[in-house]
């Protein structure tokens, strides 16, 4: 009886021993533990950098975040702990034994997830100068659950579908595959890189693998030459509109266009009369210089798809003959204009923009505003006597700052993008609506082909 | 269709669990019907409602067992983690934590009942096959390719164990130490893997 009492305190002591040895080696991973690499906390990163730049805050339950990430590490050591109690209160090897098969099992499949190697493709499709169509194709040489995430750089916005697949099972040599649609903002896709998360049920931790993937780059194919031709209608919208209209008829002076006369007045007796164009038209149908002023905001600026739709609308206006544009202060060369903006956007005073707007209002033909500045501009041409065409976007959702799937789980919470986007949206019905303004507003919607 | 059958499986999994588990714990204790209703509440809780609300049930059920029936401590135990039958759940952190349950639940049963005599051994034998292809059918989504990959790392797992276990039983004298120690080792191993 005193040798099966002694002989309890030995093994009770040796167990005591083993878990401290385990929580010491614990300890000596910490550092590498706590940088340990998570999908999800690498996509709530991705949105946060992007709600910043926007002067928003980001939100979310960092505990829901950790415990997703640790999930497996934290199991381990509750299963090595809940062992351990249980054998300090008796020590029979019977009740250990399924720890020790959940134990192998762990080691196993966490095992298996790291001998699995991994291959990516991206093909991305040009459909216009900065409107990618991007397919990512990945290929594990073992079954596997993954989920894929593409583009979480700031620069590039999601236009349609996300950039982040589900977690989906994929048998060995089998492909998963999905796309979606994203406007180069100020970083195009192609330079990032694609961050593909790995997990194995009962596996200790997920595993990311950050690729540099090959990027197999396509130009336009057949079907996208009807959205050119969609575009070159637009084109149409716009050059009639800006075509020439008559203002008023005076009498004809010496030197007066030809052109212009009134065919009705030849054989009138009071002599021939001209035709006089409105003010902005008429410097468009002479030919001289169109000037066009951008008023620079928070939307073009610090908005990825905003930004790419400024550079669109940029590359309209140089196909239609505008070489210079006002930005602030500043006369520049549109042709020049994409090493520009990061420099003109630099300073965070809008404001101002519009300030100089109201002093050169006069001078102005054509003013380029984005749906959270078009309102203001529409009342600033409202107090002026003229009349320049105001030409804005449609406003874009990025549909990488907002996942349902994240919402849910982590709580994430932007505070005030929704508001920001509704905001944008109502600017833009609001000043299509206003029919007594008498601006002549074009809302761009398809400028990216 | 595939789906349909692959939760009529999981639901025939879980009411064959169910079943053996009552006929074990009556098998051992026939005659305590204080138990047995105990045991029906708590599987009906378990089963019915999400983890999140089961489990503050069943612990209050195991408490009263514990503290005011005075039941093995080891029954308590099997009774707090009976919800790890509960309803699927796809957020993996109650995976996770059903892992747990599920090793506490079968390690209580496993002390609680013993290995006395033949048919309790083959009921005991029965109930932690079931439980574990239950586990892994869980853990694996309900995905077929998924749960084959598994089959073939939880066979290997048994291999592992089963010479751990051959290597504990030689050293009579501490089998517990050797078994612990081994699963210490396992999982530090894993560690190492992800660190």
């Amino acid at each position: 009886m005193l040798l099966l009492s002694e002989n309890i305190t030995i093994i009770k002591v040796t167990l005591t021993l083993i878990y401290l040895l385990t929580l010491g080696a614990l300890l000596l991973t910490k550092s590498r533990l706590s940088n340990l690499s998570c999908l999800n906390k690498e996509i709530v990163k991705s949105i946060e950098r992007k709600v910043k730049r926007l002067g928003m805050s980001l939100k979310y339950s960092e505990l829901r975040l950790k415990l997703s990430c640790y999930s497996g590490i934290l199991l381990g050591y509750s299963l090595l702990s809940t062992s351990y109690i249980l054998l300090i209160v008796n020590p029979d090897p019977l009740i250990a034994i399924i720890f020790l098969v959940i134990a192998s099992l762990i080691l196993l499949n966490t095992r298996y997830l790291h001998k699995a190697k991994i291959s990516c493709i991206r093909e991305i499709e040009y459909l216009g100068p900065s409107i990618v169509r991007v397919k990512v194709k990945a290929k594990p040489n073992l079954t596997i659950r993954i989920k894929i995430c593409d583009s979480l750089t700031e620069g590039v916005a999601i236009v349609k579908g996300l950039n982040c697949s589900e977690y989906t099972t994929v048998e060995g040599g089998g492909m998963l595959e999905y796309e979606y649609l994203a406007l180069n903002g100020w970083s195009k896709v192609e330079e990032s890189n694609v961050v593909i998360g790995l997990t194995m049920p009962l596996a200790l931790h997920e595993r990311v693998v950050t690729l540099k993937p090959k990027n197999i780059i396509k130009k336009l194919s057949e079907r996208e030459a009807k959205e050119i031709k969609e575009l070159r209608s637009y084109l149409n919208i716009v050059e009639t509109l800006i075509e020439p209209s008559v203002s008023h008829i005076k009498p004809y002076t010496h030197g007066d266009d030809i052109k212009l006369i009134v065919s009705k007045s030849l054989l009138k007796p009071g002599g021939l009369s001209v035709k006089v164009l409105d003010k902005h038209r008429e410097v468009r149908g002479s030919g001289r210089l169109m000037k066009v002023y951008v008023v620079l905001d928070k939307y073009f600026c610090k908005y990825a798809a905003g930004y790419a739709q400024l550079k669109n609308i940029f590359k309209l206006l140089f196909r239609e003959g505008v070489s210079k544009a006002i930005i602030g202060s500043k006369l520049i060369n549109i042709d020049n204009v994409v090493n520009i903006i990061p420099k003109l956007c630099s300073s965070e005073d809008y404001k101002s923009n519009l300030n100089t707007l109201y002093n050169v209002i006069s001078d102005i033909d054509v003013v380029i505003a984005s749906p959270e500045s078009i309102k203001d501009v529409v009342k600033l041409v409202k107090k002026s006597e003229v009349r320049p065409l105001i030409v804005s976007i449609k406003a874009v959702r990025d549909n990488s700052i907002v996942m349902r799937d994240l919402e849910s789980t982590f709580k994430v919470r932007i505070d005030g993008f929704q508001e920001w986007l509704a905001l944008l949206k109502d600017n833009v019905n609001e000043v299509l609506s206003d029919r007594a303004s008498l601006a002549q507003v074009i809302i761009l919607e398809n400028i990216y082909y | 269709m595939r789906t349909f059958i692959t939760k009529l499986r999981l639901g025939i999994l879980r009411l064959l669990l169910v079943l053996t588990l009552i006929i074990l714990i009556v098998l051992y204790n026939p005659y305590d019907l204080l138990l047995h209703t105990l045991l029906l509440i708590s599987l009906v809780v378990g089963v019915t409602i999400k983890l999140f609300y089961s489990l503050p049930i069943t612990l209050i059920l195991s408490l009263i067992s514990c503290l005011v029936l005075h039941k093995s401590i080891y029954i308590s135990l099997a009774l707090l983690s009976i919800p790890y039958l509960s309803r699927l759940d796809q957020r993996s952190i109650s995976n996770y934590l059903r892992i747990l349950l599920y090793a506490v639940h079968i390690a209580s049963i496993l002390y609680y009942v013993g290995i006395s005599t033949w048919y309790l051994i083959i009921t005991l034998a029965l109930y932690v096959v079931l439980s574990i292809t239950y586990l892994i059918q869980v853990m694996s989504f309900n995905d077929v390719i998924l749960r084959n990959t598994l089959m073939v790392n939880l066979a290997k797992a048994l291999v592992m164990s089963f010479i751990i276990l051959i290597i504990a039983w030689l050293t009579p004298q501490i089998q517990a130490t050797v078994i612990f120690g081994s699963i210490a080792i396992l999982l530090l191993l894993a560690l190492d893997r992800v660190t």
